[in-house]
């Protein structure tokens, strides 16, 4: 091979090398093949919490350390819930969602990406709690705020009267309470629909989610 | 076990060895892209780092796409070099891949140069991280995929509460942190990789990093061609509410994605998984069996003059020089670390009076199994000395030819008393037929042997002998016809010489040690 002929077969070669990696570089990838839109559900929140609240005695409050004495001790686990997602009143998705985490403790999260066909459809979103929850008098947020007062002043009265180094006062209680209904106010409530008539175009994702500061399901659209 | 994987290296090697001919054949040995596969790779990250401290001046993370987007638009200010940036990424994948195949083909990837094996692996997948993080630091179509598609692989795992997919679904925009700690990965994984690759040539010595100038000016043009002739693609502005149709991809970086997409996140991750685990474990499944394995370098110190030519020729820093323990012909004496000792014998051939080499294949051991072979050699035939891994492409063809092969396990190894031998045995000529320089599995076995040769280096060839019956050449499996050109070439020169003369004295062997003063 003369020395022209191999040099311009090698830049044929560098030339078509580097060309074959820049097209490989940027080769399309058809990912979405069909014309369907997309609901995507979205959301998380925490759930609320099945327990079973107790007064502790005297004798138990003596017994604890003064900064971890509890008006009111409360055990239990985080509620199940069912979501559904219809179309047209035809099941989509059906999932229980619990809290995450190993105790199912933490928030509940749920993430599905649903392929419905494109056009105009109704919606229906439903969260619903599974399980029963029984709450303690002195921690049911919609107890009148009457009821929690004459609960606290009788904890204090009693606790005032009889053992002095273990009693809770008020500033504590009501700390306890505070803190208590703030957690109560972010859980989601024991049942949430929405319905929606929407028109999807071709590959649109209708984002369906939970908005906290609502405590309401809503749709999101790319042009809201 | 180590039959399938041993199968798979002959199979590699094979294609190997015909790719190295064919590139060869355009480049010549000293230019071959593929012998020069790891050095391109250090260059091509050079070339990243030079063009990558270039895109971030305008890269905003507060609006990456638009920066982005704006730096694409301007030919001149930046267009192209995001091409070369994003094609030396490319580059980097592919050289990356060839050396890896070459190390493996060659059957070095396991005991001491286990670690260079598994760092190179790590290196590899540092790479691929590095670039997945750029194209996300673009968030245009392509990044979102990636970023899509690594979370719903990521959220297989059971790490997180909350599955990290949730981030990319529109919810919330997505936040400044998350392309602040995008971009500080990118630029901190490289600084990574440096230690690694740190790590990986740590076993060597005199570690070549960078190719020959015209090789890497060929390669850096390259892509700035193709960066000029196709410029980067820059897919639409990445968003939640809408599905692409079709996103260009980089299927260097993304070929996992269809995995995902076809299977389940947790097969494709699985399937990952166990790739790079079989990576890991080539060292373990290569390893030849003991009675297999070659044995490391041991020294004779009866013999050792302390000439310390042994310790600077290894190529892996295995033999270092300690005081002698109870004195002796010389002060200090030649130690080899069997850890770091890959039998490689280059040392036989640096040592004179040949006195360390693995065994069976010292000087000493070299010069028995030439004897024989001399006293059946027919005065004025020329003989070929090859390594016998270069040596099955076309040693039909040089007996055809009528020369007498000699095959040895490396030409670097070959104690040039052995060469000497053969012209007092009566050889018209000695062609020694190396590995190209830089394909040789011992690494400086061609170097040291011309070296020895042709410029006096220690264990030379003595002046006794006329050279001009010797010739080195070097040449892979696949150059029989440049093989046959160097044998007619040397029986054409030796033609015009005197007709051989027998002589069978015996050699001296001598090593001048080292002064004790100097130690």
């Amino acid at each position: 091979m003369n020395r022209t002929l191999r040099i311009g077969l090698a830049t044929i070669v560098v030339m078509g090398t580097a060309l074959a990696l820049a097209t490989a570089s940027t080769a399309p990838f058809r990912v979405n093949t069909r014309p369907d839109a997309r609901l995507r559900v979205a959301f998380s929140a925490r759930p609320e919490r099945i327990e079973s609240c107790r007064t502790p005695s005297e004798s138990e409050l003596a017994n604890l350390p003064a900064h971890m004495r509890q008006g009111v001790i409360c055990e239990g686990t985080t509620a199940t819930y069912r979501l559904e997602v219809r179309r047209d009143d035809s099941l989509v998705a059906s999932a229980l969602l619990r809290g995450g985490g190993l105790r199912h403790d933490r928030r509940l999260y749920a993430l599905r990406e649903l392929s419905v066909p494109s056009g105009r459809s109704t919606i229906d979103v439903r969260l619903a709690r599974v399980d029963t929850v029984a709450t303690h008098p002195a921690r049911d947020p919609h107890a009148s705020d009457d009821h929690a007062r004459e609960e606290r002043a009788e904890h204090g009265a009693d606790q005032r009267s009889s053992h002095d180094d273990a009693r809770i006062g008020d500033d504590a209680f009501a700390r306890d309470e505070d803190e208590h209904r703030r957690t109560v106010a972010d859980e989601v409530p024991p049942l949430l629909t929405l319905r929606d008539t929407v028109t999807l175009a071709p590959r649109e994702v209708l984002l369906l989610t939970y908005d906290q500061a609502t405590r309401r399901l809503r749709t999101v659209r790319g042009t809201q | 076990m180590a039959a399938s994987p041993r199968r798979l290296e002959r199979l590699a090697l094979r294609l190997l060895t015909g790719a190295d001919a064919a590139c060869n054949r355009l480049y010549g040995s000293r230019y071959n892209p593929l012998y020069q596969s790891g050095t391109i790779v250090i260059a091509l990250l050079g070339v990243l780092i030079a063009t990558g401290l270039w895109l971030i001046l305008f890269y905003r993370v507060g609006a990456p796409y638009a920066s982005v987007a704006d730096l694409a638009s301007n030919a001149w200010l930046g267009r192209w070099v995001r091409g070369v940036h994003r094609y030396a990424s490319d580059a980097a994948v592919v050289f990356t891949l060839v050396h890896l195949w070459r190390m493996f083909a060659q059957g070095r990837s396991w005991g001491p140069r286990a670690l260079a094996w598994t760092s190179g692996v790590i290196a590899l997948g540092l790479l691929l991280v590095c670039g997945l993080t750029g194209y996300v630091m673009v968030w245009d179509s392509f990044g979102q995929l990636v970023a899509q598609e690594g979370a719903r692989m990521l959220d297989t795992l059971p790490i997180l509460s909350e599955p990290i997919g949730r981030a990319f679904t529109g919810e919330q925009e997505l936040a400044g942190a998350f392309f602040f700690v995008n971009l500080f990965a990118h630029i901190a994984i490289p600084l990574g990789l440096g230690l690694v690759l740190w790590l990986h040539v740590s076993r060597v010595a005199r570690p070549t990093l960078l190719p020959p100038r015209r090789v890497t000016y060929v390669v850096v043009g390259a892509l700035v061609a193709a960066a000029l002739l196709r410029p980067a693609a820059l897919g639409s502005a990445a968003t939640p509410f809408h599905l692409p149709e079709s996103v260009r991809v980089d299927w260097l970086y993304a070929f996992w994605i269809p995995l995902v997409r076809a299977t389940s996140p947790a097969m494709a991750l699985s399937t990952l998984a166990v790739a790079v685990l079989l990576l890991f474990l080539v060292p373990l499944l290569t390893r030849r069996r003991a009675a297999a394995a070659p044995l490391p370098s041991v020294v004779d110190e009866d013999i050792c003059t302390g000439c310390r030519q042994c310790s600077l020729d290894c190529p892996y820093e295995a033999i270092s020089m300690i005081a002698r323990p109870e004195g002796g012909r010389s002060a200090e004496v030649a130690r080899v670390d069997p850890a770091l000792c890959v039998s490689c014998g280059i040392c036989s051939g640096s040592c004179a009076p040949m006195g360390v080499g693995p065994p069976g294949r010292t000087g000493r051991d070299q010069l028995a199994h030439i004897r024989p072979f001399i006293a059946g050699l027919e005065p004025g035939r020329t003989v070929v000395v090859c390594c016998d891994r270069g040596a099955r492409g076309w040693r039909g063809a040089l007996e055809a030819e009528g020369a007498v092969v000699r095959e040895v396990d490396c030409a670097g190894n070959l104690h040039t008393s052995v060469i000497e031998l053969v012209v007092r045995g009566g050889a018209a000529g000695v062609l020694v037929i190396a590995c190209p320089p830089r394909d040789c599995w011992n690494r400086e076995g061609p170097r040291w042997l011309s070296a020895r040769i042709y410029e006096d280096r220690e264990a030379e060839l003595q002046a006794r002998v006329d050279r001009r019956r010797v010739r080195v050449v070097s040449a892979n499996a696949s150059e029989a016809s440049e093989v046959l050109a160097a044998l007619r070439a040397l029986r054409a020169d030796v033609a015009q010489l005197d007709h051989p003369q027998v002589h069978h004295a015996e050699l001296e062997l001598v090593c001048e040690p080292v002064p004790a003063e100097d130690s």
